[in-house]
C-alpha cells in the first residue's frame, strides 16, 4: 500500500520546537556541558530543522534526526575548541595555561579527534548515550556493520593507549 | 526504533519514552527496577523542565524563526540561480512553451500571495526615516501597493511589506490606534503576545488585516526592534504618542525604531459591498 505522510510546515516546525527543544537542549548538553554554547547548538539543530522542513516528517522519525545533527553540530563545536587549543598552544608556549579537564578526559578526546566525524557520533551515541548498536544504527542512518567498524577502530585505538581491555576506562570516561 | 530494554536504557531510548509515551511495557518495568536509569529519567526530566520554565526557551524560538526565514530568503537566489540555468539548458521549443506559459499566468493576475504590479509609488515612511514600509491593500479583485495619497476603505486587506534599514533590528510590531482611540495588535494577533520575526527581505507578512467600519483614520504604529516586545508595552507607548503622531525610539527600556502610517478611511469602498464589513481586525492567516 503505498501512503502520504504529513510534510512538515512552519507551524510545525514551531511544535516540534516546544515538543523536542528541551530534549534537544539537554541532548547538547550533555555532549557539551556548558548550557549557553548547549543553547546555541539547540537553535542551530532548528534553525536546520526550519530550513528542511518541507523534508522532514513529524514524530519519532524527527528525533533521530535532531539527536543526529544536534549530536553532529556539537561535535563540531568541539573541534572548534580542540583547534583554538592546539593553535594556543603554539602561541602560548611562554605561559602555559592549565588545561580544564584532567588526563582522562584529554585521552578520550585525543581517542575521538583520531576518528572521522561518523565514527565520532556513533562512538558518543555508543559510549556517552548508552544506545544499543542498532540504536546508534539507525540514528546515524548507517548499518549495524558500520557501527561495529566504526567502535572497533575506537577500541583499537584504545587498546593501544591502555592495555589490554580499555572498555571500562572507555565506558567510564564517558560517564 | 527498537530500543534495548534488558540492559540500560539509552538516554534516545528515554527521550522516545518520556516524549512519546509508554511503547514498550519492558522499558517502564526497566526503569522501575533499575535505580541508576531511573535517576538518569529523572535528571533528563529536570533538565528539560529547567529549560522550558526558562524564559529564553521562547525568545530562542523567535530566534530560530527569524535565522531560519533569513535562511530561507538567502537560499532562494541560489535556486533560482540553478532553476535558470536549468532552464537556459533546453530546447529553444520548451523555452518557447515556458515563455508562453509565463504569459497567461501573468495575464491571470495576482493575488496577495504575490508581489503586486507597481502601478503606484508605494506608500512608504517620509524621507529619512526608519521605517520604510509598503502596505499591499487587495479590494475587490484587485491587489495594489497603496500610494501615500490614498485612502483605505471598510472590507479592504491590508498586508505589510517592511523594508528595514538597519540590519540588527529581527522583530516587528505593528498595531492600530482607530479614531475612538482603540487600539488592537495586529502583529502579533493576540493581545498577550510579542513582537513577531521580521519576514524574509522583500516578503510580507504572513496574513491580512481586514479593515472594519470603525469611524475616523486608521493609525497603524510600527516598532521595529533587535528583541521581541511584549504587546503590553507597545499598546502603551502607541496610545501615548499617537496624538502627535511621535515616534518613540526606546519602549520598554529597550531600543526601538517606530514610525506612524496614517491611513485616511472612507466610509465605504469604491466599488465593492461594503454593507457587512468584517468584523475581525487580527490579521487572518
Amino acid at each position: 500500500m503505498c501512503t502520504t505522510r504529513e510534510r512538515m510546515d512552519e507551524s510545525a516546525v514551531a511544535a516540534a520546537y516546544r515538543t523536542y527543544g528541551g530534549a534537544v537542549y539537554a541532548r547538547c548538553l550533555r555532549v557539551l556541558r556548558d548550557p549557553d554554547r548547549a543553547r546555541d547548538v539547540m537553535q542551530e539543530v532548528f534553525i536546520r530543522c526550519f530550513d528542511r522542513r518541507s523534508t522532514l516528517r513529524p514524530g519519532r522519525e524527527l528525533l533521530g534526526w535532531l539527536y543526529r545533527v544536534g549530536t553532529n553540530l556539537s561535535l563540531n563545536c568541539l573541534r572548534d575548541d580542540e583547534r583554538r587549543r592546539r593553535a594556543d598552544r603554539v602561541t602560548t608556549t611562554a605561559h602555559p595555561t592549565v588545561e580544564p579537564d584532567g588526563p582522562a578526559a584529554r585521552l578520550l578526546r585525543d581517542l575521538l579527534t583520531e576518528l572521522d566525524e561518523r565514527a565520532q557520533a556513533i562512538v558518543i551515541y555508543v559510549y556517552l548515550d548508552g544506545m544499543t548498536h542498532a540504536e546508534a544504527a539507525e540514528v546515524a542512518q548507517v548499518t549495524d556493520r558500520t557501527v561495529r567498524n566504526c567502535l572497533a577502530r575506537f577500541q583499537e585505538r584504545g587498546r593501544l593507549r591502555l592495555g589490554n581491555d580499555p572498555e571500562p576506562f572507555l565506558r567510564g570516561g564517558f560517564g | 526504533m527498537t530500543v534495548q530494554t534488558t540492559a540500560c536504557l539509552s538516554s534516545f531510548a528515554m527521550d522516545d519514552r518520556a516524549l512519546h509515551g509508554p511503547i514498550d511495557d519492558a522499558v517502564d518495568r526497566h526503569l522501575e527496577e533499575c535505580r541508576r536509569c531511573r535517576a538518569r529519567f529523572e535528571e533528563r526530566a529536570r533538565v528539560v523542565a529547567a529549560f522550558e520554565a526558562d524564559g529564553l526557551a521562547t525568545t530562542s524560538w523567535v530566534r530560530i524563526a527569524a535565522a531560519g526565514h533569513a535562511s530561507v530568503a538567502r537560499a532562494r537566489p541560489q535556486r533560482q540561480a540553478r532553476a535558470r540555468r536549468w532552464w537556459l539548458g533546453l530546447s529553444g521549443v520548451l523555452a518557447g512553451a515556458a515563455a508562453a506559459a509565463a504569459l497567461l499566468v501573468t495575464a491571470a493576475g495576482g493575488d496577495l500571495g504575490r508581489a503586486p504590479a507597481p502601478d503606484m509609488a508605494p506608500y512608504a515612511a517620509p524621507k529619512g526615516a526608519a521605517l520604510p514600509i509598503e502596505v499591499l491593500c487587495r479590494r475587490g479583485d484587485r491587489t495594489f501597493v497603496l500610494a501615500a495619497d490614498q485612502s483605505v476603505a471598510p472590507g479592504d486587506r491590508l498586508r505589510f511589506r517592511p523594508h528595514p534599514l538597519r540590519p540588527d533590528v529581527a522583530f516587528i510590531q505593528i498595531g492600530s490606534v482607530d479614531g475612538r482611540g482603540v487600539y488592537s495588535s495586529f502583529y502579533p494577533a493576540a493581545d498577550r503576545g510579542e513582537s513577531v520575526p521580521l519576514p524574509p527581505a522583500g516578503q510580507a507578512l504572513e496574513g491580512a488585516i481586514a479593515l472594519d467600519a470603525a469611524p475616523g483614520p486608521e493609525r497603524v504604529f510600527v516598532v521595529l526592534s533587535e528583541r521581541p516586545l511584549p504587546v503590553s508595552e507597545v499598546r502603551r507607548a502607541a496610545l501615548a504618542s499617537a496624538a502627535r503622531l511621535a515616534k518613540p525610539d526606546q519602549i520598554g527600556g529597550a531600543p526601538v525604531s517606530s514610525d506612524w502610517l496614517a491611513l485616511r478611511k472612507e466610509p465605504a469602498a469604491t466599488g465593492t459591498t461594503a454593507a457587512e464589513p468584517p468584523p475581525a481586525r487580527p490579521p487572518s492567516r
